[in-house]
């Protein structure tokens, strides 16, 4: 008790009356460990909520499913419901079957898309009761407004009341949609009120009776799925393990058991490496945060050395003092992380719309309108924030405690910064470590999770190696402004001050360093993600209108369009050729891809060209069509596919086609960057026989020569105004706003890092006037101007910047190279083409060194002030 | 002539929920109730749509001297709107462990008088712990529910009652995953036919009649798991199945009914109907059933059945008379007789959350005058929640 009082009196006397004199120093600190923490925080809620999104219905209807039975491709027949009620006897199970597909709004590429839901209504009462006896809450008084709902009616519909409000409609209003290539219209029977204790309803979902739907679809005896739900009791684990045990009996090749909790954690499987890349990104402004702290505690030690003298002659223990100087960085850290929290679930939500789009784009489709403030994610920032702080304020504290005070009272004594920074050798090792390390094999996690360990390592040890030797490049930096003018004093000083660099300038250029290699790094991968997908798209899209369903840029769009509507379109007078693709869904071991079959124009020159990893020997896709002598079909797979289901060139995968045994042989591996779920190419003549169904997902238009596309699209159109058409040019530049926006996360992060790095140097700048107290003082008694002050650190921020950028842009070079041939191949599977975008790193370098120049005169400008009015 | 539909159709009949709207198809009402409870909540016998006493002429009504052919007759009459068959019973366990229980399987034809609706109940009650546990349920005809014409073969989920070649009847039935039932049930007796020329009258209205089909005594022989505990039981049973197409009058609000297999092998039903006045409808009647089948019938200008034993539901409010006391003669000795029935357990509530309808069944004993026990009940009491009418409006 008694140790405390005096810890904290120390603390009081020291660290508090610090702040108080300079709270700005102080708030700013707190500042960039908030921005840290929040930036931190936010990506990881807006992931989670991007994730959480991919919920089933009946989660907000009527709690959880406790199994769910699908299709490996396709629908299920109803005529499997018997017999999963006879297979499952006595069993108390409630089965409900659900078919869904989705409409869009209006007939516009990112159109939102509707999720049509049919459920047994009359059923799904069951599950809605036994849900309520088993929240064992109590009952109100019911109302006596009763809904009225046709049962099997196709157009009756119920939504949510989120829906309702947002889109502002109420029971009786007609809404508009675009079911596959045909407008229907349907009216709001009921709403739904949202229930306090779940998942709200969807947004996007639509309801209907189980006959209505399949009626409106054409599907009368197919469902899409069936959920299954064994109510609460005593005896549900008995019977829960008893119902796997009776399903997976008769589940055969029929249909797959999933749960809701592997399904989900079978998304955050698919979007493991989107995320991890996200987390580490967003780690960076955190680790830009920690160089940050440490400089400003290590400042406040160097400024604060007369006053840890005095306690030290005053008999005050050297560990007390360290205890003083971390507990300083613990408070910091513990309202800077406090605030960070804050400031995370704020920016989680402006984030969440964006990598919500960028799941739907690359995954699945979700319906994520609001990240939620997950405490175990709130409290992981915090210590992450708090350990940070408290990892930067050691090394200062530690220094603080060691300086004997007779040392301390002399005022001028540089800071010795990190020592490790000024050991090239050092650095040189981590560059070998660096380069080994991104050579090791990714660790492979749960289903299709890769870590590229090695290869974030390797960032991590090229971070630090360059870190290091970026202190090389001060003697040159100094030679360049001397070169300059020999005869400037303030230049002449500024350059002075790196004949022999400290350890604050050493560390403020290795902030700069980390910042702008970050940053630069993140910039080559863009570049190259673009200069691959700007080709790929050009080999892809060939033909000159492209014809699809609404809301084709999400891709959960189960929309088609039917045979006699592509067969009009490619009948038409002006079109010279098609090429047509159809799309399924389809589980192979459990995971979800894609089946495709394509036809291709056979009557043009000008044809479809994919981009090859492994080039078949017969690149034909009409031979598609013909089987292999080993009894096998021929398939193109993704390089994705290829990655998910570790298969390669000529191996066999088995395709769960219902009533066909159909085995396929890799024939060709192309290079699809469009979707994350990989696909199986085979003849669409295969589909057709398999599935019985003509109907297609795109078709791409030749025209005839010389006729205008956009003359055509017009006239298309025309004709068909709910199918989205476009010309060649607008899906180029729909595709690459599509790919901006899934990066669009990223540019928002570099900037926050960059801004935290130049902050830090502001700080630092400002803590090495301080440490140079005694020099700038003569310089004054020398004549010095206040404006020549200014200028002399306005030359010292250049040459700091000018060290940090040109560190960061090496370090850039090779963080960008590891992202493109180590972590993006090793998580992604993705072959991208090294680019380096070189207007883009030199304005970045430019801006940097400029924003450095400026922060450093304010700094000169305010600090001589500061001095003068001190001093006086 | 056990049934809540009575009360509702009742009420239907006074105001009709639906009114002028398309009337061509089946119609579900789906009532909000507090959040945390239900989305849907369906006045079930709104799914019957605009029926009303004589808008039936798509529906048969029961005819006199109707020849009854067996097994047809067990089976399903899907020309008729109502339907149900009724089973309660009393277990015991080998340790001596008494329990009830109740499976109910109905169907209601829709107003296009070719697709239904199954509703079924299921209940079980334990005295020792006084645990009654209850589930109801609702389901479109088709896969997952359905009575069979030919024969007895009814399905509700996993709810199932089939009479197999030997006349013996399976049972399954579950309340959650917290009891489950198995269970054989022997005819001990052969069935009877309740009513004059085989019609069982329920008011002065023609069409409202039903055909009523007793099993007076089956026994029981099965297993019960109960709260993860598993016994083998044996029991008896009672079973009805009534068929019509409606079966109050306008001016009954509910009725109280009763079984009773008396331990000197006879039986009794009885039940009056109560009209808004509260005096019981003239065509209420007790039934007693001796050991070779013969049925005497009592008018009830010649019983008294005085209500008592009240028990207030803390989930409806309703207030339920669960300890009638009947006043009758004895048929077999031509002595006065006075019956008491004791509940088991007091809450032996339907609370009706997916009906609609809420309603007591429960197991008890039956007393003498001098407080003997003289056999085993199953009471049935009605139109105690509310006004349905009003429901509707």
């Amino acid at each position: 008790m008694k140790l405390q009082t005096k810890n904290l009196n120390l603390f009081s006397k020291t660290t508090l009356r610090h702040w108080k004199r300079e709270p700005k120093n102080t708030l700013l600190l707190i500042t960039v460990l908030a921005l840290g923490v929040g930036v931190f925080l936010s990506i990881r809620l807006a992931n989670r909520a991007a994730v959480s999104g991919f919920t089933l219905f009946t989660d907000s209807i009527a709690g959880e499913s406790d199994f769910i039975v699908r299709a490996p491709i396709g629908d299920l027949p109803v005529s499997i419901l018997p017999e999963i009620r006879d297979a499952l006897g006595p069993l108390p199970v409630g089965i409900h079957p659900i078919i869904e597909t989705t409409a869009a709004r209006t007939a516009k590429t990112e159109a939102s898309l509707y999720r049509l839901v049919g459920v047994d209504l009359v059923s799904l009462n069951n599950a809605v009761y036994l849900e309520a006896k088993s929240d064992h809450s109590k009952t109100s008084p019911p109302s006596n407004q009763p809904f009225d709902v046709k049962l099997g009616d196709s157009r009756l519909v119920l939504i949510g009341e989120t829906m309702a409000a947002s889109e502002g409609l109420k029971v009786g209003d007609v809404l508009p949609l675009i079911l596959d290539d045909r407008r229907i219209e349907l009216e709001i029977s009921a709403i739904l009120p949202n229930n306090p204790l779940r998942a709200s309803i969807p947004e996007n979902l639509i309801l209907f009776d189980l006959p209505g739907l399949q009626k409106l679809i054409g599907k009368p005896d197919k469902i899409s799925r069936v959920e299954l739900k064994i109510p609460p009791g005593e005896d549900r684990q008995r019977i829960l393990a008893e119902t796997k045990k009776r399903l997976s009996e008769i589940a055969e090749t029929q249909f797959a058991i999933d749960t809701p909790s592997n399904r989900e954690s079978s998304a955050e499987q698919m979007t493991a490496a989107f995320r991890l890349n996200l987390t580490i990104l967003s780690t960076l402004a955190l680790i830009v945060g920690v160089y940050l702290i440490f400089q400003a505690l290590e400042a406040s030690v160097v400024k604060r050395r007369p006053e840890i003298a005095i306690l030290r002659s005053l008999g005050v223990e050297s560990w007390r003092i360290q205890r003083a100087w971390l507990f300083e960085s613990l408070i910091i850290g513990m309202i800077g992380s406090a605030f960070g929290i804050l400031l995370g679930y704020g920016m989680a939500q402006l984030a969440v719309g964006s990598i919500a789009m960028t799941v739907n784009t690359l995954y699945f489709e979700n319906t994520t309108t609001a990240a939620r403030l997950d405490s175990g994610e709130a409290l992981f920032a915090f210590l992450f924030g708090l350990g940070s702080s408290l990892v930067a304020g050691a090394i200062p504290a530690r220094e603080a405690a060691a300086t004997p005070p007779s040392q301390s009272l002399k005022s001028g004594v540089r800071s010795m910064g990190l020592p490790i920074l000024r050991k090239p050798i050092i650095g040189v090792v981590f560059v070998v470590a660096a380069i080994a390390l991104s050579q090791l094999p990714p660790i492979r996690g749960a289903g299709d999770l890769r870590i590229p360990l090695g290869g974030y390592l390797g960032a991590l040890f090229w971070l630090l190696g360059l870190s290091i030797l970026a202190g090389l490049l001060f003697p040159t930096v100094r030679k360049v402004l001397m070169g300059f003018s020999s005869k400037n004093a303030p230049l002449k000083y500024a350059a002075s001050q790196f004949r022999n660099p400290g350890g604050r300038h050493r560390l403020t250029a290795a902030g700069l360093l980390v910042a702008v290699g970050m940053a630069a790094g993140m910039a080559i991968l863009v570049a190259s993600f673009e200069h691959t997908l700007t080709g790929w798209i050009k080999n892809l899209l060939k033909a000159d209108l492209y014809v699809a369903t609404a809301g084709t840029s999400n891709i959960g769009n189960e929309n088609l369009i039917r045979e006699d509507t592509w067969k009009v379109v490619a009948a038409r007078p002006e079109v010279e050729g098609v090429d047509i693709i159809r799309r399924q869904f389809i589980r192979i071991d459990g995971k979800e891809t894609w089946l495709a079959g394509s036809v291709y124009n056979q009557n043009s020159d000008r044809r479809l060209r994919l981009i090859w990893v492994e080039k078949p020997t017969d690149p034909n896709p009409e031979n598609l069509n013909l089987d292999l002598p080993n009894k096998t079909i021929p398939v193109w797979i993704s390089e994705t596919f290829g990655r998910r289901f570790s298969v390669g060139m000529d191996d066999t995968i088995e395709l769960p086609i219902p009533d066909f045994e159909v085995t396929g042989t890799v024939k060709g591996i192309y290079a699809d960057y469009g979707n994350e779920r990989g696909m199986v190419v085979v003849h669409r003549d295969r589909i057709v026989t398999w599935f019985g169904d003509e109907s297609v997902n795109n078709v791409a238009v030749y025209l005839n020569q010389g006729t205008d596309p956009e003359t055509a699209r017009t006239a298309f159109k025309k004709e068909f105004p709910n199918l989205v058409i476009r010309t060649n040019e607008k899906l180029r530049n729909e595709s690459l706003t599509i790919f901006h926006r899934t990066f669009s996360v990223t540019y928002a992060l570099e900037a926050i890092a960059i801004f935290v790095a130049v902050a830090g140097l502001g700080m630092a700048l400002a803590g090495l006037l301080i440490d140079r107290k005694s020099e700038l003082t003569t310089l004054k008694e020398i004549g010095f101007t206040r404006r020549q002050i200014a200028t002399a650190t306005l030359w010292e921020g250049l040459g700091l910047g000018i060290v940090g950028t040109l560190g960061g842009l090496i370090l850039s070079l090779a963080l960008g190279h590891l992202l493109i041939f180590v972590v993006n191949r090793q998580s992604f599977g993705w072959t991208l083409d090294y680019q380096i975008p070189l207007m883009s790193l030199l304005s970045l370098g430019a801006l940097t060194i400029a924003t450095s120049g400026i922060v450093a005169f304010c700094v000169g400008w305010f600090g001589a002030k500061l001095r003068r009015e001190q001093e006086g | 002539m056990k049934n809540i539909f009575h009360e509702a159709i009742g009420s239907v009949n006074r105001t009709n929920p639906i009114g002028s709207k398309r009337q061509d198809e089946p119609t579900l009402l789906v009532r909000r109730t507090h959040p945390v409870a239900s989305f849907f909540v369906i006045l079930l016998f709104a799914l019957m749509g605009s029926a009303t006493f004589g808008q039936e002429k798509s529906f048969s009504i029961p005819q006199p001297n109707y020849e009854f052919q067996f097994p047809r007759d067990h089976g399903s009459h899907p020309d008729f709107k109502i339907e149900w068959w009724y089973i309660t019973g009393h277990l015991k366990s080998e340790s001596e462990r008494r329990f009830g229980f109740q499976a109910t399987f109905f169907r209601l034809a829709n107003v296009d008088a070719e697709t239904h609706i199954y509703m079924a109940h299921m209940a079980v009650s334990d005295p020792d712990t006084g645990t009654f546990l209850h589930e109801e349920r609702l389901n479109r005809e088709g896969w997952d529910a359905f009575s069979k014409v030919e024969d007895l073969d009814l399905r509700n989920g996993n709810w199932t009652l089939k009479r197999q070649f030997d006349g013996e009847m399976d049972l399954i039935g579950s309340v959650q995953s917290k009891a489950g039932f198995s269970l054989k049930l022997s005819p001990a007796q052969s069935h009877v036919i309740f009513g004059k020329d085989g019609i069982s009258k329920k008011g002065a209205d023609a069409s409202a009649a039903s055909y009523y089909i007793t099993y007076p005594r089956l026994d029981v022989s099965g297993e019960l798991q109960f709260k993860g505990e598993k016994m083998a039981v044996t029991g008896e049973a009672w079973m009805d199945h009534e068929i019509s197409s409606s079966q109050l009058d306008r001016n009954q609000v509910g009725w109280d009914w009763i079984q009773i297999q008396f331990d000197d092998g006879r039986e009794l039903m009885g039940y009056i109907l109560r009209e808004e006045d509260g005096k019981p409808s003239p065509f209420s009647s007790l039934n007693w059933i001796d050991q070779d089948g013969s049925i005497t019938v009592q008018k009830p200008d010649s019983y008294e059945w005085k209500a008592g034993g009240f028990w207030k539901s803390k989930a409806t409010g309703a207030n339920y008379p669960t300890s009638p006391t009947i006043k009758t003669t004895d048929p077999k000795t031509g002595k006065p007789i006075v019956l008491k029935s004791r509940p088991t357990i007091k809450n032996q509530e339907m609370t009706g959350k997916i009906g609609g309808v809420s309603y007591w069944e429960g197991a008890g004993d039956v007393l003498d005058g001098s407080g003997k026990v003289i056999g085993k009940s199953f009471l049935e009491l009605t139109g105690y929640v509310g006004d349905l009418g009003e429901k509707l409006r």
